[in-house]
Protein backbone atom coordinates (compact mmCIF):
# COMPACT_ATOMS: atom_id res chain seq x y z
CA UNK A 1 0.00 0.00 0.00
CA UNK A 2 2.87 2.39 0.78
CA UNK A 3 4.12 2.29 -2.82
CA UNK A 4 0.66 3.22 -4.10
CA UNK A 5 0.35 5.99 -1.53
CA UNK A 6 3.83 7.22 -2.39
CA UNK A 7 2.89 7.58 -6.05
CA UNK A 8 -0.28 9.49 -5.11
CA UNK A 9 1.41 11.62 -2.47
CA UNK A 10 3.22 13.93 -4.88
CA UNK A 11 0.13 14.78 -6.88
CA UNK A 12 -1.38 17.41 -4.60
CA UNK A 13 -0.19 20.36 -2.64
CA UNK A 14 -1.36 20.56 0.93
CA UNK A 15 -0.64 24.25 1.32
CA UNK A 16 -1.95 25.20 -2.07
CA UNK A 17 0.18 26.24 -5.05
CA UNK A 18 1.69 29.27 -3.35
CA UNK A 19 2.41 27.70 0.02
CA UNK A 20 4.01 29.46 2.96
CA UNK A 21 7.54 30.72 2.32
CA UNK A 22 10.43 31.63 4.58
CA UNK A 23 8.70 34.82 5.79
CA UNK A 24 5.62 32.85 6.90
CA UNK A 25 7.82 30.30 8.66
CA UNK A 26 9.66 33.07 10.50
CA UNK A 27 6.33 34.67 11.47
CA UNK A 28 4.99 31.32 12.72
CA UNK A 29 8.07 30.85 14.90
CA UNK A 30 7.77 34.43 16.16
CA UNK A 31 4.11 33.79 17.04
CA UNK A 32 5.05 30.73 19.08
CA UNK A 33 7.45 32.64 21.31
CA UNK A 34 5.90 36.11 21.37
CA UNK A 35 2.32 35.28 20.42
CA UNK A 36 0.65 36.91 23.42
CA UNK A 37 2.73 40.10 23.02
CA UNK A 38 1.80 40.26 19.30
CA UNK A 39 -1.85 39.78 20.22
CA UNK A 40 -1.87 42.35 23.04
CA UNK A 41 -0.23 44.98 20.84
CA UNK A 42 -2.40 44.06 17.80
CA UNK A 43 0.81 43.70 15.85
CA UNK A 44 0.44 43.03 12.13
CA UNK A 45 2.72 40.02 12.45
CA UNK A 46 0.16 38.14 14.51
CA UNK A 47 -1.20 35.05 12.77
CA UNK A 48 -4.92 35.44 13.30
CA UNK A 49 -6.78 32.15 13.27
CA UNK A 50 -8.23 31.30 9.85
CA UNK A 51 -8.44 28.54 7.31
CA UNK A 52 -5.73 29.01 4.70
CA UNK A 53 -5.53 28.14 1.04
CA UNK A 54 -2.70 29.20 -1.29
CA UNK A 55 -1.11 31.09 1.57
CA UNK A 56 -4.22 33.28 1.93
CA UNK A 57 -6.88 33.27 4.65
CA UNK A 58 -10.29 32.08 3.51
CA UNK A 59 -13.41 33.15 5.41
CA UNK A 60 -15.62 30.22 6.48
CA UNK A 61 -18.47 31.58 4.34
CA UNK A 62 -16.22 31.62 1.24
CA UNK A 63 -15.32 27.96 1.49
CA UNK A 64 -17.20 25.79 -0.98
CA UNK A 65 -19.54 23.15 0.38
CA UNK A 66 -17.88 19.74 0.64
CA UNK A 67 -19.09 17.62 -2.31
CA UNK A 68 -19.26 14.45 -0.23
CA UNK A 69 -20.35 16.11 3.00
CA UNK A 70 -17.10 14.98 4.64
CA UNK A 71 -14.55 17.47 5.92
CA UNK A 72 -11.22 16.98 7.67
CA UNK A 73 -9.67 19.86 9.55
CA UNK A 74 -5.90 20.00 10.10
CA UNK A 75 -4.58 21.89 13.11
CA UNK A 76 -0.81 22.36 13.16
CA UNK A 77 1.56 22.38 16.12
CA UNK A 78 3.67 24.96 17.91
CA UNK A 79 5.50 27.44 15.70
CA UNK A 80 4.25 25.83 12.50
CA UNK A 81 1.77 26.60 9.75
CA UNK A 82 -0.14 24.52 7.22
CA UNK A 83 3.08 23.59 5.36
CA UNK A 84 3.72 21.19 8.25
CA UNK A 85 1.32 18.77 6.54
CA UNK A 86 3.34 18.53 3.29
CA UNK A 87 5.30 15.35 2.80
CA UNK A 88 9.06 15.86 2.62
CA UNK A 89 11.14 14.65 -0.34
CA UNK A 90 10.73 12.41 -2.30
CA UNK A 91 6.93 12.78 -1.98
CA UNK A 92 6.87 16.58 -1.88
CA UNK A 93 3.69 18.33 -2.84
CA UNK A 94 1.09 16.17 -1.13
CA UNK A 95 0.06 15.46 2.39
CA UNK A 96 -2.51 13.65 4.49
CA UNK A 97 -5.20 16.07 3.31
CA UNK A 98 -4.71 15.34 -0.39
CA UNK A 99 -4.63 11.60 0.19
CA UNK A 100 -7.75 11.69 2.35
CA UNK A 101 -9.47 13.76 -0.36
CA UNK A 102 -8.44 11.46 -3.22
CA UNK A 103 -8.98 8.17 -1.45
CA UNK A 104 -11.77 8.82 1.06
CA UNK A 105 -13.58 11.92 -0.22
CA UNK A 106 -12.73 14.24 2.70
CA UNK A 107 -12.41 17.91 1.85
CA UNK A 108 -9.30 19.18 3.69
CA UNK A 109 -9.29 22.48 5.57
CA UNK A 110 -5.99 23.79 6.87
CA UNK A 111 -5.95 26.02 9.92
CA UNK A 112 -3.28 28.60 10.69
CA UNK A 113 -3.21 30.29 14.08
CA UNK A 114 -1.11 32.06 16.69
CA UNK A 115 0.36 29.19 18.68
CA UNK A 116 1.72 31.52 21.36
CA UNK A 117 -1.78 32.29 22.63
CA UNK A 118 -3.42 30.32 25.41
CA UNK A 119 -4.70 26.94 24.23
CA UNK A 120 -8.11 27.77 25.71
CA UNK A 121 -8.26 31.01 23.66
CA UNK A 122 -7.32 29.18 20.49
CA UNK A 123 -9.86 26.47 21.34
CA UNK A 124 -12.66 29.03 21.63
CA UNK A 125 -11.65 30.64 18.35
CA UNK A 126 -11.58 27.27 16.57
CA UNK A 127 -15.00 26.38 17.99
CA UNK A 128 -16.38 29.67 16.68
CA UNK A 129 -14.75 29.19 13.25
CA UNK A 130 -16.18 25.68 12.87
CA UNK A 131 -19.56 26.93 14.06
CA UNK A 132 -19.55 29.57 11.31
CA UNK A 133 -18.45 27.04 8.69
CA UNK A 134 -21.12 24.50 9.66
CA UNK A 135 -23.80 27.19 9.93
CA UNK A 136 -22.93 28.37 6.41
CA UNK A 137 -23.16 24.90 4.88
CA UNK A 138 -25.50 23.32 7.41
CA UNK A 139 -26.81 20.08 5.85
CA UNK A 140 -23.90 19.92 3.39
CA UNK A 141 -21.51 19.01 6.21
CA UNK A 142 -22.35 15.57 7.52
CA UNK A 143 -19.05 14.42 8.97
CA UNK A 144 -16.09 16.16 10.52
CA UNK A 145 -12.69 14.62 11.16
CA UNK A 146 -10.31 16.70 13.26
CA UNK A 147 -6.58 16.02 13.00
CA UNK A 148 -4.19 17.82 15.31
CA UNK A 149 -0.44 17.66 15.60
CA UNK A 150 1.16 18.40 18.96
CA UNK A 151 -0.51 21.48 20.49
CA UNK A 152 -3.04 21.32 17.65
CA UNK A 153 -4.56 18.23 19.30
CA UNK A 154 -4.99 20.14 22.56
CA UNK A 155 -6.58 23.07 20.70
CA UNK A 156 -9.05 20.57 19.18
CA UNK A 157 -9.90 19.15 22.62
CA UNK A 158 -10.37 22.65 23.98
CA UNK A 159 -12.56 23.61 20.99
CA UNK A 160 -14.76 20.52 21.48
CA UNK A 161 -15.10 21.43 25.16
CA UNK A 162 -16.10 25.03 24.39
CA UNK A 163 -18.36 24.17 21.48
CA UNK A 164 -22.13 24.29 21.24
CA UNK A 165 -23.95 21.21 20.04
CA UNK A 166 -24.18 22.01 16.36
CA UNK A 167 -20.80 21.34 14.81
CA UNK A 168 -19.48 19.12 17.55
CA UNK A 169 -22.25 16.58 16.95
CA UNK A 170 -20.84 16.07 13.43
CA UNK A 171 -17.36 15.14 14.65
CA UNK A 172 -16.83 11.42 14.02
CA UNK A 173 -13.09 11.05 14.57
CA UNK A 174 -10.40 13.01 16.31
CA UNK A 175 -6.80 12.11 15.50
CA UNK A 176 -4.02 13.26 17.84
CA UNK A 177 -0.50 13.13 16.46
CA UNK A 178 1.97 13.44 19.30
CA UNK A 179 -0.28 15.73 21.37
CA UNK A 180 0.94 16.27 24.96
CA UNK A 181 -2.28 15.48 26.87
CA UNK A 182 -0.34 15.23 30.13
CA UNK A 183 2.22 17.88 29.27
CA UNK A 184 5.54 18.10 27.50
CA UNK A 185 8.83 17.30 29.28
CA UNK A 186 10.76 20.12 27.59
CA UNK A 187 8.38 22.76 28.97
CA UNK A 188 8.49 21.11 32.41
CA UNK A 189 12.31 21.12 32.30
CA UNK A 190 12.32 24.79 31.27
CA UNK A 191 9.98 25.64 34.15
CA UNK A 192 12.21 23.85 36.66
CA UNK A 193 15.35 25.39 35.16
CA UNK A 194 14.00 28.96 35.32
CA UNK A 195 12.92 28.46 38.93
CA UNK A 196 16.31 27.04 39.88
CA UNK A 197 18.06 29.91 38.09
CA UNK A 198 15.84 32.35 39.98
CA UNK A 199 17.23 31.06 43.30
CA UNK A 200 20.70 32.37 42.44
CA UNK A 201 21.19 36.07 42.94
CA UNK A 202 23.57 36.58 40.04
CA UNK A 203 23.09 38.68 36.94
CA UNK A 204 23.90 35.85 34.52
CA UNK A 205 21.28 33.47 35.99
CA UNK A 206 18.66 36.22 36.20
CA UNK A 207 19.25 37.23 32.57
CA UNK A 208 18.86 33.63 31.36
CA UNK A 209 15.76 33.13 33.54
CA UNK A 210 14.10 36.33 32.32
CA UNK A 211 14.85 35.55 28.68
CA UNK A 212 13.42 32.04 29.00
CA UNK A 213 10.33 33.38 30.76
CA UNK A 214 9.47 35.57 27.78
CA UNK A 215 8.14 32.47 25.98
CA UNK A 216 4.49 32.61 24.98
CA UNK A 217 1.60 31.59 27.21
CA UNK A 218 0.74 28.87 24.70
CA UNK A 219 4.14 27.30 25.31
CA UNK A 220 3.63 27.48 29.08
CA UNK A 221 0.26 25.76 28.66
CA UNK A 222 2.19 22.74 27.38
CA UNK A 223 3.65 22.16 30.85
CA UNK A 224 0.58 20.17 31.89
CA UNK A 225 -1.56 20.38 28.76
CA UNK A 226 -3.93 23.14 29.90
CA UNK A 227 -7.23 23.16 28.01
CA UNK A 228 -9.50 25.65 29.77
CA UNK A 229 -9.20 29.10 31.36
CA UNK A 230 -9.53 27.75 34.90
CA UNK A 231 -6.21 25.92 34.42
CA UNK A 232 -4.24 29.16 34.35
CA UNK A 233 -6.43 32.03 35.58
CA UNK A 234 -5.23 33.96 38.65
CA UNK A 235 -1.91 32.21 38.95
CA UNK A 236 1.71 32.99 38.20
CA UNK A 237 2.50 31.41 34.82
CA UNK A 238 6.06 30.72 35.95
CA UNK A 239 5.35 29.10 39.32
CA UNK A 240 7.23 25.86 39.94
CA UNK A 241 5.45 22.76 38.61
CA UNK A 242 2.02 23.48 39.99
CA UNK A 243 -0.52 21.44 38.09
CA UNK A 244 -3.83 23.30 38.33
CA UNK A 245 -5.61 21.45 35.54
CA UNK A 246 -9.28 20.79 36.03
CA UNK A 247 -10.49 17.48 34.56
CA UNK A 248 -11.89 17.99 31.07
CA UNK A 249 -14.01 15.16 29.72
CA UNK A 250 -13.29 13.73 26.28
CA UNK A 251 -15.82 14.23 23.52
CA UNK A 252 -18.04 11.18 23.88
CA UNK A 253 -19.69 11.30 20.46
CA UNK A 254 -16.44 10.84 18.52
CA UNK A 255 -13.78 8.16 18.28
CA UNK A 256 -10.33 9.20 19.47
CA UNK A 257 -7.15 7.97 17.82
CA UNK A 258 -3.60 8.55 18.99
CA UNK A 259 -0.39 8.28 17.01
CA UNK A 260 2.54 8.03 19.41
CA UNK A 261 6.05 8.55 18.05
CA UNK A 262 9.01 6.55 19.27
CA UNK A 263 12.10 8.47 18.18
CA UNK A 264 14.36 5.57 19.07
CA UNK A 265 12.63 2.35 18.11
CA UNK A 266 12.11 0.17 21.17
CA UNK A 267 12.83 2.95 23.69
CA UNK A 268 9.40 4.02 24.89
CA UNK A 269 10.58 6.33 27.66
CA UNK A 270 11.93 8.89 25.16
CA UNK A 271 8.62 9.13 23.35
CA UNK A 272 8.94 11.06 20.11
CA UNK A 273 11.76 13.17 21.60
CA UNK A 274 9.32 15.99 22.48
CA UNK A 275 6.30 14.26 24.02
CA UNK A 276 6.31 11.19 26.26
CA UNK A 277 4.42 8.00 25.39
CA UNK A 278 1.80 8.21 28.16
CA UNK A 279 1.15 11.86 27.41
CA UNK A 280 0.75 11.31 23.65
CA UNK A 281 -1.43 8.25 24.24
CA UNK A 282 -3.92 10.24 26.35
CA UNK A 283 -3.56 7.98 29.39
CA UNK A 284 -5.29 8.88 32.65
CA UNK A 285 -3.19 10.67 35.26
CA UNK A 286 -4.40 11.83 38.66
CA UNK A 287 -7.75 13.57 38.22
CA UNK A 288 -7.34 13.67 34.46
CA UNK A 289 -9.58 11.18 32.71
CA UNK A 290 -7.86 8.94 30.17
CA UNK A 291 -9.07 8.55 26.61
CA UNK A 292 -12.41 6.74 26.40
CA UNK A 293 -12.52 2.98 25.93
CA UNK A 294 -12.26 1.86 22.32
CA UNK A 295 -9.75 4.57 21.43
CA UNK A 296 -6.90 3.52 19.19
CA UNK A 297 -3.31 4.04 20.26
CA UNK A 298 -0.71 3.37 17.61
CA UNK A 299 2.96 3.50 18.53
CA UNK A 300 5.10 4.46 15.53
CA UNK A 301 8.66 3.17 16.01
CA UNK A 302 11.42 5.29 14.50
CA UNK A 303 9.24 8.38 14.04
CA UNK A 304 10.04 11.61 15.83
CA UNK A 305 7.63 14.40 16.75
CA UNK A 306 7.62 16.15 13.36
CA UNK A 307 7.51 12.90 11.37
CA UNK A 308 4.07 12.18 12.83
CA UNK A 309 2.58 15.00 10.74
CA UNK A 310 3.99 13.81 7.43
CA UNK A 311 4.75 10.17 7.11
CA UNK A 312 3.05 7.64 4.86
CA UNK A 313 2.93 4.99 7.57
CA UNK A 314 1.02 7.39 9.85
CA UNK A 315 -1.32 8.21 6.99
CA UNK A 316 -2.12 4.50 6.53
CA UNK A 317 -3.36 4.36 10.13
CA UNK A 318 -5.35 7.57 9.76
CA UNK A 319 -7.08 6.19 6.69
CA UNK A 320 -7.83 2.96 8.51
CA UNK A 321 -9.26 4.85 11.48
CA UNK A 322 -11.54 7.16 9.51
CA UNK A 323 -12.78 4.26 7.37
CA UNK A 324 -13.40 1.84 10.18
CA UNK A 325 -17.05 2.67 10.64
CA UNK A 326 -17.83 3.87 7.15
CA UNK B 1 7.04 47.59 -6.38
CA UNK B 2 3.39 47.16 -5.38
CA UNK B 3 2.59 45.90 -1.92
CA UNK B 4 -0.77 44.53 -0.86
CA UNK B 5 -2.57 45.40 2.37
CA UNK B 6 -1.20 42.35 4.15
CA UNK B 7 2.37 43.26 3.24
CA UNK B 8 1.92 46.80 4.61
CA UNK B 9 0.38 45.39 7.77
CA UNK B 10 3.36 43.09 8.21
CA UNK B 11 5.84 45.87 7.51
CA UNK B 12 4.20 48.01 10.19
CA UNK B 13 4.14 45.01 12.53
CA UNK B 14 7.81 44.32 11.93
CA UNK B 15 8.69 47.97 12.46
CA UNK B 16 6.78 48.02 15.75
CA UNK B 17 8.43 44.79 16.82
CA UNK B 18 11.87 46.29 16.24
CA UNK B 19 11.08 49.44 18.24
CA UNK B 20 9.42 47.47 21.04
CA UNK B 21 12.44 45.18 21.15
CA UNK B 22 14.79 48.15 21.50
CA UNK B 23 12.59 49.65 24.24
CA UNK B 24 12.16 46.42 26.16
CA UNK B 25 15.77 45.43 25.51
CA UNK B 26 16.97 48.75 26.97
CA UNK B 27 14.73 48.25 30.04
CA UNK B 28 15.95 44.68 30.42
CA UNK B 29 19.65 45.53 30.16
CA UNK B 30 19.24 48.57 32.45
CA UNK B 31 17.52 46.43 35.10
CA UNK B 32 20.26 43.82 35.06
CA UNK B 33 23.05 46.39 34.76
CA UNK B 34 21.69 48.13 37.84
CA UNK B 35 21.39 44.82 39.67
CA UNK B 36 24.96 43.83 38.76
CA UNK B 37 26.37 47.16 39.91
CA UNK B 38 24.40 47.21 43.13
CA UNK B 39 26.40 44.54 44.98
CA UNK B 40 29.90 46.07 44.77
CA UNK B 41 28.46 49.48 45.70
CA UNK B 42 26.67 48.00 48.71
CA UNK B 43 29.87 46.25 49.82
CA UNK B 44 31.94 49.41 49.48
CA UNK B 45 29.28 51.52 51.18
CA UNK B 46 29.44 49.21 54.19
CA UNK B 47 33.11 50.18 54.75
CA UNK B 48 32.80 53.30 56.89
CA UNK B 49 35.91 55.26 55.77
CA UNK B 50 34.94 55.13 52.07
CA UNK B 51 31.15 55.04 52.47
CA UNK B 52 30.57 58.72 51.74
CA UNK B 53 32.61 58.99 48.50
CA UNK B 54 31.20 55.61 47.36
CA UNK B 55 27.67 56.93 47.80
CA UNK B 56 28.60 59.88 45.59
CA UNK B 57 30.06 57.58 42.92
CA UNK B 58 26.99 55.36 43.26
CA UNK B 59 24.69 58.31 42.64
CA UNK B 60 26.73 59.46 39.64
CA UNK B 61 26.71 55.91 38.28
CA UNK B 62 22.92 55.63 38.60
CA UNK B 63 22.50 59.02 36.92
CA UNK B 64 24.72 58.01 34.02
CA UNK B 65 22.78 54.74 33.73
CA UNK B 66 19.49 56.60 33.61
CA UNK B 67 20.86 59.02 31.01
CA UNK B 68 22.37 56.31 28.83
CA UNK B 69 19.37 54.00 28.69
CA UNK B 70 16.97 56.92 28.69
CA UNK B 71 18.74 58.31 25.59
CA UNK B 72 18.41 54.96 23.86
CA UNK B 73 14.67 54.96 24.61
CA UNK B 74 14.26 58.57 23.50
CA UNK B 75 16.16 58.05 20.24
CA UNK B 76 14.16 54.88 19.62
CA UNK B 77 10.88 56.75 20.07
CA UNK B 78 12.02 59.56 17.78
CA UNK B 79 13.09 57.02 15.18
CA UNK B 80 9.70 55.32 15.48
CA UNK B 81 7.88 58.59 14.85
CA UNK B 82 10.12 59.28 11.86
CA UNK B 83 9.67 55.91 10.26
CA UNK B 84 5.91 55.98 10.96
CA UNK B 85 5.85 59.19 8.92
CA UNK B 86 7.91 57.62 6.12
CA UNK B 87 5.78 54.46 5.99
CA UNK B 88 2.55 56.53 5.98
CA UNK B 89 3.84 58.52 2.99
CA UNK B 90 5.04 55.42 1.16
CA UNK B 91 1.75 53.64 1.73
CA UNK B 92 -0.37 56.57 0.53
CA UNK B 93 1.93 56.98 -2.52
CA UNK B 94 1.47 53.28 -3.19
CA UNK B 95 -2.32 53.67 -2.92
CA UNK B 96 -2.34 56.73 -5.23
CA UNK B 97 -0.22 54.83 -7.72
CA UNK B 98 -2.70 51.95 -7.63
CA UNK B 99 -5.64 54.30 -8.26
CA UNK B 100 -3.83 56.10 -11.11
CA UNK B 101 -2.83 52.81 -12.68
CA UNK B 102 -6.42 51.65 -12.45
CA UNK B 103 -7.63 54.80 -14.24
CA UNK B 104 -5.01 54.39 -16.99
CA UNK B 105 -6.02 50.76 -17.44
CA UNK B 106 -9.68 51.76 -17.57
CA UNK B 107 -8.94 54.40 -20.24
CA UNK B 108 -6.97 51.90 -22.26
CA UNK B 109 -9.90 49.47 -22.26
CA UNK B 110 -12.19 50.65 -25.10
CA UNK B 111 -15.22 48.79 -23.79
CA UNK B 112 -14.98 50.09 -20.23
CA UNK B 113 -13.85 53.55 -21.37
CA UNK B 114 -16.88 53.67 -23.66
CA UNK B 115 -19.12 52.67 -20.83
CA UNK B 116 -17.90 55.69 -18.88
CA UNK B 117 -18.09 58.07 -21.84
CA UNK B 118 -20.92 60.58 -22.07
CA UNK B 119 -21.26 59.40 -25.69
CA UNK B 120 -22.03 55.94 -24.53
CA UNK B 121 -25.32 54.71 -25.87
CA UNK B 122 -25.39 56.89 -29.00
Amino acid sequence: MQAKLASMAGQGDSAGKGGPGIVEHAISALNAWFGDYLSQTTNGLQQSMAFYRDNRPVAPEDIAAPPTGKVCVFVHGLGCNESLWSFPAPHEGGGYGELLEQRCGYMPLYLRFNTGLRISNNGKQLASLLEQFCARHDAAVTELVLIGHSVGGLVIRSACHHAGQDWVSRVRHVVYLGSPHLGAPLEKATNVATNVLGRFDTTATRVIRDLLNTRGAGVKDLRFGNLVDQDWLDCDPDELMNNRRVPVPWLTTARHHFAVGQAVAGVGTLGDAMVGTDSAAGRACGAQPGAPGGSDVQVMPGLNHLDLARHLSVYEHIEGWVNEDG
Amino acid sequence: MKMDEEAWKRLRGFKRLIHDSVERGANFVEKHHRHAAEKPFQTLESITPIAAPTRVVHGVHNGVLWLTYGSIRAINRAAEMADNWVVDRLESADDDDTVEKGIVELDADPVRAGACSPLHGR
